[in-house]
């Protein structure tokens, strides 16, 4: 008798878990006040002694790219610079972004010449 | 006659010691806390167990390119929420985690020269050891040392990112562990 509701209970053990294990999902993840990268410290930075080549800049600008922040002329000649570390990196998204970069400066000037 | 007579004290010797172990198994008079810690010798035995364990059990796994900026972007943000508790962020030295755990879990903001990984000891001295071994330990996790496996709940991809970010992780500074580690 014990020995069959023991096994009966482990077997619903084994169903129940076997149902939610379900794979770990970034949006699991996410939480409502989730802290946003903090972009102005790095705006506030020196950019011609930041190295392009290197993965950590180049993710930090995606990232704070991502986070839309405010386009300047500035930041235009850095995502030029990303343009030519993104190609080689074989990034599609870093480039579709800085493409979109290029494409609101061209407006922007092309807006002025008209003025 | 005499090898015979040999055996025999052979299997007593051999069950005595058998019915001494479990008596000791049974008599729950091994420290089991984790504020207690092994001598010498059960510490070498363990720590020597695993890292032939995971040089072994790693050896064969192939190590894809970890230099895409994005990966340093998921993984990060997993590292984030999944390991820094243990293992650290910039500019932490200590949490209860850290204090508590035996044996302590490595702090991964520290260059790897600066924790014992025992890769070289193996003589797996290749570049790929460390991130071979990091992926096996992160997707298998470590018995009875409160290192999870996160295996069943995140795929290989993930895992990797995480192995990624992991190889930027003693050159960040605190602010740019922040911006990398904001989860999108």
């Amino acid at each position: 008798m014990f020995t069959k509701s023991s096994i009966v209970i482990a077997s619903a053990m084994c169903i129940f878990i076997a149902i939610t294990a379900t794979a770990h999902s970034p949006e699991m993840h996410k939480k409502k006040d989730a802290e946003k990268p903090k972009c102005d410290a790095l705006n506030n930075m020196d950019h011609t002694i930041m190295d392009m080549n290197d993965p950590i800049v180049q993710a930090m600008m995606k990232q704070c790219m991502d986070h839309k922040q405010p386009a300047s002329n500035h930041h235009s000649e850095i995502h030029k610079d990303m343009e030519q570390k993104v190609m080689t990196t074989g990034d599609r998204a870093m480039d579709k972004l800085s493409d979109r970069q290029h494409e609101d400066d061209e407006h922007h000037k092309n807006m002025k010449k008209t003025q | 006659m005499k090898i015979f007579r040999l055996f025999i004290y052979s299997v007593i010797a051999l069950s005595i010691t058998l019915l001494l172990a479990l008596g000791f198994i049974y008599s729950g008079l091994f420290p089991v806390g984790a504020d207690k810690k092994h001598n010498d010798f059960t510490f070498w035995a363990l720590d020597t167990l695993r890292k032939k364990s995971i040089a072994r059990a790693s050896k064969n796994i192939e190590v894809p390119s970890l230099s895409k900026p994005q990966l340093l972007l998921s993984g990060g943000a997993d590292y984030n929420d999944m390991c820094s508790g243990c293992h650290m962020k910039p500019g932490q030295k200590e949490s209860d985690l850290s204090i508590g755990l035996y044996p302590q879990p490595p702090n991964l903001t520290v260059a790897l020269d600066g924790h014992a990984h025992g890769h070289e000891e193996n003589g797996d001295d290749d570049l790929n050891a460390i991130p071979r071994q990091q992926f096996w330990l992160i997707k298998h996790g470590i018995m009875a040392s409160g290192m999870a496996a996160y295996g069943p709940t995140h795929d290989d991809d993930r895992i990797w990112a995480i192995v990624a970010f992991l190889q930027k992780l003693p050159e960040l500074n605190e602010m740019q562990y922040q911006i990398l580690t904001a989860r999108q």
